[in-house]
C-alpha cells in the first residue's frame, strides 16, 4: 500500500513540495527582513520593556507605538500574505482529500482495487494513514515555518495574538484545519463519487465550519476576565499584553453601567481620553466632572494573552476530533457503499 | 449436489432507489464451468457479477463464493479474479507497474506467470496502459485477474469494446489459460455469439431475472422446435411440454418447447427438430420480454 500511495500521489507530493519551495522562496528572505528590522529598530527591546502585565504606566510604552506604526507601515503590504495563510489548508483538503476516493470512482478504478486480495477496507484504511500522514508533516512545515514569519507583524501590531487571523495562521491551529479540510474531502468524495463537486462541497463546508468555530464557538472555549481601571488611575491598559479584547466600559462605583463601550480616563476632573466603540454619546460634555462618576472605573473584560496556548489547542483538539468523525463516517460509508 | 459449487446465489436481489437491478436470483453454478452470461443491456449482468464480487451489497437474499460471503471478509476475494467492465487500471501506470502492485494487494500472486503471458503477445509492459489498445489492455487486465490464481474467473463485458480479431485472441488466451486450471469462469456478454463455442453452462438474464440456467448440453436435449399443422395444435402438444415461445401463420404453428423428459410421440404431421443455443436464448428473452409467465420459477431451473 505504501508503494502504491507513493505511485500514484507522487506527482501531487512534487507539486507540494514546489509549492512550499516557492512559498519559501518569499517568506525566508522577507521574514528574514521583518526579524531583522524588528530587533534593529529597537521595536523589539521596547515591546520587551513594556511588557506583558495587564496594566502600564501610561508612559510605559514609551515610542513603542510609535515605532510599531512604522514597522507596520514598512511591512503592511506583507499582511495581506497572512489572508493566504489562512486558506492554505483548504488547497490541502481539495487536492490531496477530495480525490482520494472520488477519483478512484470517477475512473472506475475501485472496481480493480477493491477486489483485490486485501479488500476495499484495509485498502481505506492504509490510504486514508497514508494521505493523513503526508498532510500532516505538510501542515507541520508551513505552520512552523508562518509562526516564525509572522511573529514580528504580530508583535508589533497592538491586535493580540490572540486575534482573528493573527490566531489562525501560528501556532497548532492551521495543522487542526488542514486535518479537518483533508477528512473533509475524503468523506465527500465518498458521497459525490465525482471529483469536482467534492472539492467545491469541500471549499465551501471547510468556509462553514470555519466561520462558525472562529465567530461564534471560540470566545465560549473559556470564560472572559474582568479587570478593573479607576479611571483617575494613572495607569493603562497594555497595549502589548496580546489580550483579547471582548469589551470595556465605564461603570459607577456603585456597579451600574454609565458608558457601555467606552473606555475613559481623568485626571483633574478633566477628560484625557476617551474612546467610544459603540453608538453610546455621553450626555455629559465632561464625565470627569459630573459627581455620578465619583469612584467609577473601567470595566474591561477578555481574554488575558497569556490564554493564547489553551486556546490553540482547544481549537485544535475541536478541528482534529472533527477530522476524527469525518474519517470513522468515510470508512463507514464505505464499508455500507454499493 | 456432487459437484462442488462455485458460485450461488439465493434469492438474490439488488435494488437501485425503486427499480430492482436484480430479483429472484438463484442459481448454482458448479466448478470448472465455463459459464456465459448472457442478456441485453441493463438486464442485471453487471448486478449479478459485482454482487458476486463483493462490490455491492444485497438487498436480499445472498451471494456465496465456495460459501464465501464475498462481502464479509477477504476469503471471497483471494479465491476471484475479476475482470470489471471496460477493463479499469490506472492508466498511467505501466503493465509491469501493475503486476508489481498486484504482488503488493495479493497473498498468492504469479507475477512470472502475467509478464510471460504479456511478452508472448508482444504487449509492452514498459508503457502507461493508458496508451495500449483496448484488445491489449483487455489482455493486461485478464493476465493480472489470472495472476492471482483464482478459482473462479469473473468477466463483465470484456470482448464488448473489442474488435473482431481482438475478441478471437482474447477468448482464445482465456481458454488456454483456464483449462490447464480448472478455473471457472463466468463471464457476460450482450452477444451470445461470442460465447457459444466456448461455454458449457449457461444463464439467460432478462430484466432483472433469471429466465434460464444450466448444462448447455442438458438444454439442448431439454427443448425442441415442434412444427405442424396449426389446427392439431393443441392435441399435438396435450401435456407433453411448456410452450416457451409460438409462432404462427394460417396454418402451420412452430413452437419452441420444453420437454418433461425423452422427445414424446407426436401427432401426425409434426415433427420435432432440435434446437440451436442461439435458438433457446432468444426464445427465453422475448418471454421476458413480454409479459414475465406465472412459471417462472420452473423455466428458472435450478
Amino acid at each position: 500500500m505504501i508503494w502504491l500511495t507513493w505511485r500514484q500521489h507522487r506527482k501531487q507530493f512534487l507539486f507540494t513540495l514546489l509549492a512550499l519551495a516557492a512559498l519559501a522562496a518569499v517568506m525566508v528572505p522577507t521574514g528574514l527582513a521583518m526579524h531583522h528590522t524588528f530587533v534593529n529598530s529597537g521595536l523589539s527591546a521596547c515591546l520587551a520593556k513594556a511588557g506583558t502585565a495587564q496594566l502600564i504606566a501610561a508612559d510605559a510604552g514609551g515610542n513603542c507605538s510609535q515605532l510599531s506604526n512604522q514597522f507596520s507601515h514598512q511591512y503592511s503590504s506583507l499582511t495581506f500574505i497572512g489572508i493566504l495563510f489562512v486558506i492554505l489548508p483548504v488547497f490541502v483538503g481539495i487536492f490531496y482529500g477530495a480525490p482520494l476516493v472520488a477519483h478512484e470512482y470517477e475512473q472506475g478504478t475501485h472496481r480493480f482495487v477493491w477486489t483485490q486480495g486485501i479488500g476495499r477496507m484495509r485498502w481505506a484504511v492504509a490510504k486514508f494513514g497514508l494521505i493523513g500522514l503526508v498532510t500532516l508533516v505538510i501542515a507541520v512545515v508551513y505552520a512552523v515555518g508562518v509562526t516564525w514569519w509572522f511573529a514580528p507583524l504580530i508583535a508589533s501590531g497592538d491586535n493580540g495574538r490572540l486575534n482573528y487571523i493573527s490566531f489562525d495562521v501560528q501556532g497548532v491551529v492551521p495543522i487542526g484545519y488542514t486535518l479537518f479540510a483533508v477528512a473533509l474531502g475524503v468523506f465527500l468524495g465518498t458521497f459525490t463519487r465525482k471529483v469536482l463537486p467534492a472539492m467545491g462541497i469541500t471549499i465551501a463546508g471547510f468556509v462553514v465550519v470555519r466561520v462558525v468555530i472562529e465567530w461564534v464557538v471560540r470566545k465560549h472555549y473559556l470564560s472572559p476576565v474582568s479587570l478593573k481601571l479607576p479611571i483617575t488611575s494613572t495607569m493603562q491598559y497594555n497595549p502589548y499584553a496580546g489580550d483579547w479584547v471582548y469589551g470595556n466600559s465605564v461603570v459607577s462605583a456603585q456597579g451600574t453601567t454609565l458608558l457601555p463601550s467606552t473606555s475613559l480616563q481623568c485626571q483633574g476632573g478633566n477628560v484625557v481620553m476617551m474612546s467610544t466603540s459603540g453608538s453610546a454619546v455621553p450626555s455629559d460634555a465632561n464625565p470627569c466632572a459630573n459627581p455620578l462618576y465619583q469612584g467609577a472605573y473601567n470595566l474591561q473584560s477578555y481574554q488575558p494573552g497569556a490564554r493564547f496556548w489553551d486556546f490553540q489547542w482547544i481549537e485544535t483538539g475541536v478541528f482534529v476530533a472533527l477530522a476524527a468523525l469525518l474519517v470513522w463516517f468515510a470508512l463507514t460509508r464505505l464499508r455500507r457503499i454499493s | 449436489m456432487t459437484e462442488e459449487t462455485a458460485l450461488r446465489a439465493e434469492g438474490l436481489g439488488k435494488r437501485y432507489g425503486r427499480a430492482w437491478a436484480l430479483r429472484d436470483c438463484t442459481l448454482r453454478l458448479p466448478t470448472g464451468r465455463i459459464a456465459a452470461l448472457v442478456g441485453p443491456n441493463g438486464a442485471g449482468k453487471t448486478t449479478l457479477l459485482h454482487l458476486a464480487v463483493g462490490l455491492l451489497r444485497p438487498d436480499e437474499g445472498e451471494v456465496r463464493v465456495f460459501g464465501h460471503d464475498p462481502r464479509a471478509g477477504r476469503e471471497a476475494l483471494a479465491e476471484i479474479g475479476f475482470v470489471a467492465q471496460d477493463t479499469p487500471l490506472y492508466r498511467d501506470f505501466a503493465a509491469a507497474e501493475l503486476i508489481k502492485l498486484g504482488g503488493k494487494l495479493n497473498k498468492t500472486w504469479d507475477a512470472a506467470l502475467a509478464r510471460e503471458r504479456l511478452a508472448r503477445l508482444d504487449i509492452p509492459t514498459d508503457r502507461p496502459v493508458g496508451k495500449l489498445s483496448g484488445g491489449q489492455r483487455a489482455q493486461v487486465a485478464l493476465a493480472l485477474a489470472l495472476a492471482k490464481r483464482p478459482r473462479l474467473l469473473l468477466l463483465d463485458e470484456p470482448i464488448a469494446a473489442l474488435d473482431p480479431l481482438a475478441r478471437h485472441e482474447f477468448m482464445q488466451t482465456l481458454m488456454g489459460a483456464v483449462s490447464d486450471t480448472g478455473t471457472t469462469v463466468l463471464l457476460s456478454s450482450h452477444l451470445l455469439a461470442d460465447l457459444e463455442r466456448a461455454c458449457d453452462f449457461l444463464i439467460v438474464l432478462q430484466k432483472a431475472h433469471v429466465q434460464l440456467s444450466g448444462d448447455v448440453d442438458e438444454l439442448l436435449t431439454g427443448h425442441r422446435t415442434l412444427i405442424g399443422p396449426r389446427e392439431t395444435e393443441a392435441s399435438a402438444l396435450a401435456g407433453t411440454a411448456t410452450v416457451i415461445r409460438a409462432s404462427r401463420t394460417d396454418r402451420q404453428s412452430t413452437l419452441l418447447v420444453r420437454l418433461p423428459g425423452a422427445v414424446p410421440a407426436l401427432a401426425d404431421g409434426w415433427r420435432a427438430m432440435e434446437v440451436s443455443l442461439e435458438d433457446l436464448v432468444l426464445a427465453y428473452l422475448s418471454v421476458g420480454a413480454g409479459s414475465r409467465t406465472e412459471n417462472l420459477g420452473e423455466l428458472a431451473a435450478k
